[in-house]
Parts: C-alpha cells; sequence; structure tokens
C-alpha cells in the first residue's frame, strides 16, 4: 500500500496543484475534480474503484468498512479510524487551546509565578477537569500527527508508528502528572 | 520552486506541519516544567531564568505556533467537513494572522 491512500495523511499537497489550474471563478462544485464529482454521487464506489486517487476525506469517510479478515482492509480500517480520531481529538482541542490562549495572556502579566499559578488551580475541579481533558485529546492528536508526518517524511512506517506510540505514552504519563500536581 | 508550491495552500500545509512537530517536541518539556511548580521555589528560579529577550520572543513564537496550528486546524476542517468554497485563500490568511496577532499580544502583555 503506497503512501498516497493513507486517509490520515493531509490531503492538501497533492490537490494544490489541481486548485491552482482550476478557474478561480467557477462555482463551488465545478471546483472539484470530475472523478470527486463522481465519487460524491455514487458514495464509496469510485474510492473503491481507485483509492490511490481519491483522497478527499468526505468520499473517504463514506467509504464502505473493509470486508474482515483481509490483511490490507484492517490496515486501511485503522487509518481511517485514525484519520477520524486526529478530526475529533482537533474538535475537542481547538476550544481549549482558545481558552489556553486566553490564559496564556492573562497569566504571563507582570511574570509568571508559581503561587499564582496554583492559587487559580489548586483544589479546582473546573481546572482540573478541562486539563485532564486537554492532555487526553493533545496525546491522541499528537500521535496521530506525529505518525503521519513521519510516514510521509521518513518512509519508515515502523519508526512512524513507534515515535507515535512513544509520545503518547509520554504525553499521557507527563501530563497528568502535572495536571496532579497543579490541582 | 516547484509548480505546487507556489500557492498558499501549500504553505498553509508546511505552517501546519512545522508547528505542529514544533508543539510536539514543546509539549513533554512544558509538562516537564509544569510539574515543578509543587517546589515554588525552583518552578521560579526556572521562571527567572527565562527572564532574557531570547527566551521570551521564544515563547511568544510558540504561543504564535499554538495559534497558527489551531487556526490552520479550523481551516482544515472547515475545507474538509463544509461545502467546498472560493474562501479557501481568506481562511489561510486568517491563519497566519492569528498566529502573529498572538505573537504580538503576547510579547506585549509580557512586556516590562
Amino acid at each position: 500500500m503506497g503512501l498516497e491512500d493513507c486517509p490520515a495523511q493531509n490531503p492538501l499537497p497533492p490537490r494544490a496543484p489541481a486548485e491552482r489550474a482550476l478557474p478561480a471563478s467557477g462555482g463551488s462544485e465545478s471546483r472539484r475534480e470530475p472523478r470527486e464529482r463522481v465519487a460524491a454521487k455514487r458514495p464509496g464506489e469510485g474510492a473503491r474503484k481507485d483509492p490511490r486517487t481519491t483522497p478527499h476525506p468526505p468520499a473517504a469517510l463514506r467509504r464502505a468498512p473493509p470486508s474482515p479478515g483481509a490483511g490490507e482492509g484492517k490496515r486501511r480500517h485503522l487509518e481511517l479510524r485514525l484519520f477520524l480520531a486526529q478530526r475529533v481529538s482537533a474538535m475537542v482541542l481547538a476550544p481549549l487551546v482558545l481558552l489556553h490562549l486566553g490564559v496564556i495572556l492573562y497569566a504571563v502579566r507582570g511574570g509568571l509565578s508559581a503561587t499564582e499559578i496554583l492559587s487559580r488551580t489548586k483544589g479546582s475541579v473546573v481546572w482540573g477537569g478541562l486539563y485532564t481533558l486537554f492532555v487526553l485529546a493533545v496525546a491522541v492528536h499528537g500521535a496521530i500527527g506525529l505518525r503521519a508526518v513521519l510516514r510521509e517524511w521518513t518512509r519508515h512506517p515502523r519508526l512512524a508508528d513507534a515515535a507515535a506510540l512513544l509520545f503518547g505514552a509520554l504525553a499521557l504519563v507527563l501530563g497528568f502528572r502535572a495536571v496532579l500536581v497543579l490541582t | 520552486m516547484r509548480a505546487h508550491r507556489n500557492h498558499p495552500a501549500w504553505w498553509a500545509f508546511l505552517a501546519h506541519r512545522l508547528s505542529g512537530l514544533a508543539l510536539a517536541l514543546f509539549l513533554p518539556a512544558h509538562f516537564l516544567v509544569l510539574a515543578t511548580a509543587v517546589e515554588e521555589a525552583s518552578f521560579d528560579a526556572f521562571v527567572a531564568w527565562t527572564d532574557r529577550p531570547l527566551v521570551k520572543l521564544a515563547e511568544a513564537v510558540l504561543v504564535g505556533l499554538l495559534a497558527l496550528h489551531m487556526a490552520g486546524g479550523l481551516r482544515l476542517l472547515a475545507l474538509e467537513f463544509l461545502p467546498w468554497s472560493d474562501a479557501q485563500k481568506t481562511r489561510i490568511a486568517l491563519a497566519f494572522g492569528a498566529g502573529f496577532a498572538a505573537v504580538l499580544l503576547t510579547l506585549l502583555m509580557a512586556g516590562p
């Protein structure tokens, strides 16, 4: 299985030239590639016929689950799960990051201090809960992202898997430790 | 420059990827330092060490990378889950703008 058909990867680079080549004045539908439009009309079919050239995520999402037992199908199933987990964790992270940016801007006024941080977080169920969710989501999101980047840039899938697992474990352990210390 | 790189979407992809990598590398260190807050003296000693222009700039850049990665991620989610639109270049500009604004704001707020 080539790298190009991995749905967890960012579909942008291969799309960019197509995006550029298409007339900017076109309607929203006309900017899609013809094959994608076919895939959009008949969910799953285009993707199954030629999975290497249909990186459009909605088509990937509509792809029928693979037949059980097939190694290739299992792997694609894993990629689809990772793709979805990456998007779901991103949706969880977005508001948390926005909140975090606000807290950073608030906390750095007059410099950081341990007393100030602890007085905000100690005994707070809300901060404890939010940061626990933050740690969980970021461990998932960072691990899958790291895996996708390493698979594409190093071409050592095993290394990518190992690095992703290591990152996930490290982020979970260190993150929960920090949350425990601060709350 | 290869043709496909001469497009904002390619630069948005690269910025998203590099900012994600940088944030992933930074995160374990961030957690480690946070956990030392339980010994307030050692945490504050570390904070005192960071009180130099280059570190301050690096911190502000990290905040900018976080904002950029979030804005770029929202753009990707919109690209993938919402109907296709011609506003993609605007969204890319907004993502870069958010990152840059976060850097400036952090520097401003953390200033003397």
